[in-house]
């Protein structure tokens, strides 16, 4: 006897397409940078982060009095970069405390899950926390940064004032760039990893100055500019060096920038595949 | 034994201490943070090995040199101190975080046993991550040399100690932070990169007032500073440095004990 | 028999926010409910009874002593909190051991106690998983296990039986009356009054920080009964439905609500109501009927004014 199958349901995916807002990564960036306005150390470290920049315009301003002194202190492409390098502490300040929580206490309380069950994708998610981190690592480098230049080109037009001074933005805003975007990614990495700020925040301190330490062993040890590959802080700081075509340290001084650019590359990429893996709104235990 | 035979005193503290350090072993140790940690510490193997492997043409250092690079520069100097600020400052918080705080805080033991285990368990974990990095360092950078193993076994084990005193007296200031502030983090960075960072290499007396300008006068064979750091850096006797070292960290921990003690943790769902 | 917990004029605050205001009480053996609305003040008082917290005015005293700084108290005292925090990484046998190693208990006695409480609490299968992997009513029953193991002669249980099953919820509240049985102090805390009623008939009726009464629940039903609740329903004939239900003696007051077509009604015996209700489902055609203010909220505000 034969027996005809009538129906059977297997498991179905759906087929409909979901119409998504575009630009939905928007509110969360939005909400996250609203909840750290309204944090008064958060405000704080911005506004000892931009204490430099008046000392800077103040030095510019000093050499407009006295223009002797531009031989020992120039308005040049020198004072940006080194206004920039300088401002690394307060941005990895920065990263620690506006990064390092982002994902993690999203992923501890189950917060994931909330934004999950919203039309939004885990893109989507992690475009809105790189967004995040973004423009408060931003708002202590490029923003200073530009407001520098322009403050600068207020205070000494007859140094800064011609035209093709106006490179420098440029110039500050892909230093400012190399500094923020790989800074970013790996602070995100940190928090999703681990399952607290506070173990998030000291990850990528370990990572970052754990680098920075090996790159000076390795550098005494042998002499070599190729040594600044392993540290990230060396390979930020040749690009920088490059895009303002100032001299290298005596560490670095060897390093093609091309191969800097392209460690710094592959750790922003890097970074973001394995946030894309990574976050994952439910874990198992086994 | 049931409640019934129990007499209703606090349990001795030496028994309660150590059944608090067992179960904070246990919760400690085999986690992947300390995993990731001992990761990090074990890059001078891996940088050791790789260059008694492949050795760079006219390296100017002996072994037993980059040896005391690695323990001044890596180990006692930066990644001690951060290893100090991630187990020690969360000591009592990652139990508040965690809200498990109440599990020890409704038994029969007294704060200070609960404060002594955690912070003992804190050494045996860090001890145990550390120590075997270090051994292993110096084995692969100074076995097999001219000058042979047995050359610096006795900075070696000096070493040991300094690295245990470093991560003792690191570990009870910042256990006393994370005692005494909600968020500790921030804090313990300032303090170990601005504050240790810069004011070690002042010039004149303001490295006495940090614990790396002592820290660092325990390894006798550290390599020679440069730049501004060795027009400046000041460096202790041995015996000031672990008399400073260690009373910096009886009284932190005393003052940690103190706060714990008195302290009401309002853990709520 | 000497009580074994007494609040006397306990008040507690937090910052400016009063969450406990002038309570008296003692307990001795014997299951007690602790019955309030979500902040009433119910965990704030399980937390000064075991000496989590201090009381900012008044004493708090636990088997004798003061209850904030007396951990040898913690020999006879179980506290199974609200907060849903385990050993993650531990399992449920390892978990309880871990705890019972604390109160002072050798690891054979240890385990043996550990296995009699996770098979009390039917946890037997799982006892040997990590905790991380539990369900809620899981976590929650080995969260009760750790606070029996020792047998202590006091229990505090914060929300005991949040996210069981009926099956777990009848098998923890016969538990919770055979340790009342047994001669234990218990104090259990929820805002749902017909868990308690399966315990116990003591409560204690917390409302903004006060301890409202102190007695037999059956007074409390009384009490209840005596509040008008509002009932909404809504029928296919409600003038007809309303013809019959102004004839009940328990009616306080009948509104048909011309927009939506559905009566509002304000009754005090609610059982007698919805029993002739029932009678009339049919003829009247009731097609849905709903309590609007059946919650533990509108019933503290309604003994808080009188």
């Amino acid at each position: 006897m034969s027996s005809s199958q009538i129906y059977e349901q297997h498991y179905r995916r759906l087929d409909a397409s979901i119409p998504l807002r575009a630009q939905r990564w928007i509110p969360i960036a939005r909400e996250g940078l609203k909840a750290l306005f309204s944090l008064r150390a958060y405000l704080a470290l911005i506004s000892i982060a931009w204490l430099p920049v008046f000392v800077r315009l103040v030095q510019v301003y000093f050499t407009t009095r006295f223009p002797e002194a531009r031989r020992v202190v120039p308005v040049d492409d020198k004072l940006f970069f080194d206004f920039l390098a300088q401002q690394l502490p307060w941005m990895l300040l920065m990263s620690a405390y506006a990064g390092a929580g982002l994902i993690a206490n999203d992923m501890r309380t189950g917060g994931l899950l909330l934004y999950l069950s919203r039309p939004l994708t885990l893109v989507d998610y992690i475009f809105g926390k790189v967004m995040i981190l973004f423009v408060s690592l931003s708002m202590v480098t490029m923003v200073p940064g530009l407001v520098l230049f322009f403050g600068a080109r207020s205070l000494a037009p007859d140094v800064l004032g011609a035209a093709s001074h106006l490179l420098l933005v440029p110039k500050i805003v892909a230093m400012a760039l190399a500094l923020v975007l790989p800074t970013t990614a790996l602070v995100l990495v940190m928090s999703a990893l681990a399952r607290s700020a506070r173990f998030a925040g000291l990850g990528f301190f370990f990572v970052f100055v754990g680098s920075t330490v090996a790159h000076a062993i390795a550098w005494r040890a042998t002499r070599s500019a190729y040594a600044g590959l392993i540290s990230i802080q060396a390979t930020m700081r040749r690009v920088g060096e490059a895009i303002f075509g100032v001299k290298p340290t005596r560490m670095t001084a060897d390093l093609p920038p091309e191969y800097a650019f392209a460690v710094l590359a592959l750790l922003f990429l890097g970074c973001l595949f394995v946030l894309k893996t990574r976050v994952r709104a439910v874990e198992i235990v086994k | 034994m049931t409640s019934e035979t129990l007499s209703l005193a606090t349990r001795p503290l030496w028994p309660a201490t150590k059944d608090v350090l067992l179960i904070s072993i246990e919760r400690m140790l085999p986690r992947p943070r300390s995993f990731w940690v001992f990761l990090l510490l074990s890059l001078p193997v891996a940088f050791g090995a790789l260059l008694r492997i492949y050795p760079p043409p006219g390296l100017p250092l002996t072994g037993f040199e980059l040896y005391g690079m690695v323990i001044a520069l890596f180990f006692v100097r930066n990644l001690l101190p951060l290893v100090a600020l991630l187990f020690g400052s969360a000591l009592i918080s990652d139990a508040v975080d965690s809200k498990t705080l109440t599990y020890f805080l409704t038994r029969p033991i007294s704060r200070l046993s609960i404060f002594l285990g955690e912070f003992l368990a804190y050494l045996v974990t860090v001890l145990t991550l550390t120590v075997p990095c270090v051994v292993v360092t110096y084995l692969v950078l100074c076995a097999a040399t001219p000058q042979g193993a047995g050359f610096g076994a006795p900075d070696l084990v000096q070493d040991l100690a300094a690295c245990a005193l470093t991560l003792f007296t690191y570990g009870a200031v910042f256990a006393l932070l994370g005692v005494s502030l909600k968020r500790p983090l921030i804090p313990g960075l300032l303090f170990l990169f601005v504050w240790e960072g810069f004011v070690a290499n002042f010039p004149g007396d303001a490295p006495n007032y940090t614990l790396t300008a002592y820290a660092r006068s325990l390894i006798r064979h550290r390599p020679a500073e440069e730049g501004l750091a060795e027009l400046f850096s000041k460096f202790f006797g041995v015996g000031e440095s672990v008399l400073v070292l260690g009373f910096v960290g009886v009284v932190s921990l005393a003052l940690a004990i103190w706060i714990f003690s008195r302290r009401e943790y309002v853990i709520s769902s | 028999m000497t009580p074994r917990v007494v609040f006397k004029k306990a008040s507690r605050w937090y910052g400016p926010v009063m969450a406990l205001n002038d309570v008296s009480f003692e307990l001795g053996p014997g299951v007690y409910g602790l019955l309030g609305p979500n902040g009433a003040g119910k965990s704030s008082l399980l937390k000064l009874a075991c000496g989590q917290l201090r009381p900012s005015q008044g004493t708090v005293e636990l088997l004798g002593r003061p209850a904030f700084g007396s951990p040898e108290v913690f020999h006879s005292v179980g506290l199974c909190s609200d907060t849903d925090a385990l050993f993650e990484d531990f399992t449920g046998f390892q978990f309880v051991c871990a705890l019972l190693s604390l109160n002072g208990f050798g690891s054979i006695q240890a385990s043996r106690l550990a296995t009699e409480v996770i098979e009390t609490v039917d946890l037997k299968d799982a006892m040997h998983r990590k905790v991380g992997g539990y369900s809620k009513g899981m976590r929650q029953r080995i969260k009760l296990a750790q606070a029996l193991a020792h047998k202590p002669e006091v229990l505090f249980l914060d929300e005991p039986l949040t996210g069981m099953d009926p099956q777990n919820r009848k098998r923890i509240s016969d538990l919770m009356k055979r340790l009342g049985d047994e001669g234990r102090t218990v104090l259990v805390s929820t805002h749902i009054l017909h868990e308690l009623e399966q315990v116990t008939r003591r409560v204690l009726l917390i409302h903004n920080g006060r301890v409202l009464a102190e007695g037999d629940l059956g007074e409390i039903r009384d009490l209840l009964d005596r509040h008008p609740r509002s009932v909404r329903l809504r029928a296919r004939d409600p003038r007809g439905l309303a013809r019959e239900l102004v004839l009940l003696p328990d009616l306080v007051s009948l509104t048909l609500e011309d927009a939506s077509g559905h009566l509002l009604a304000e009754i005090r015996k609610p059982d007698a109501f919805f029993a002739r209700v029932q009678e009339l489902s049919v003829a009247c055609g009731v097609e849905e009927m709903w309590v609007t203010d059946e919650n533990l909220e509108s019933v503290f505000s309604y003994l808080v004014s009188k």
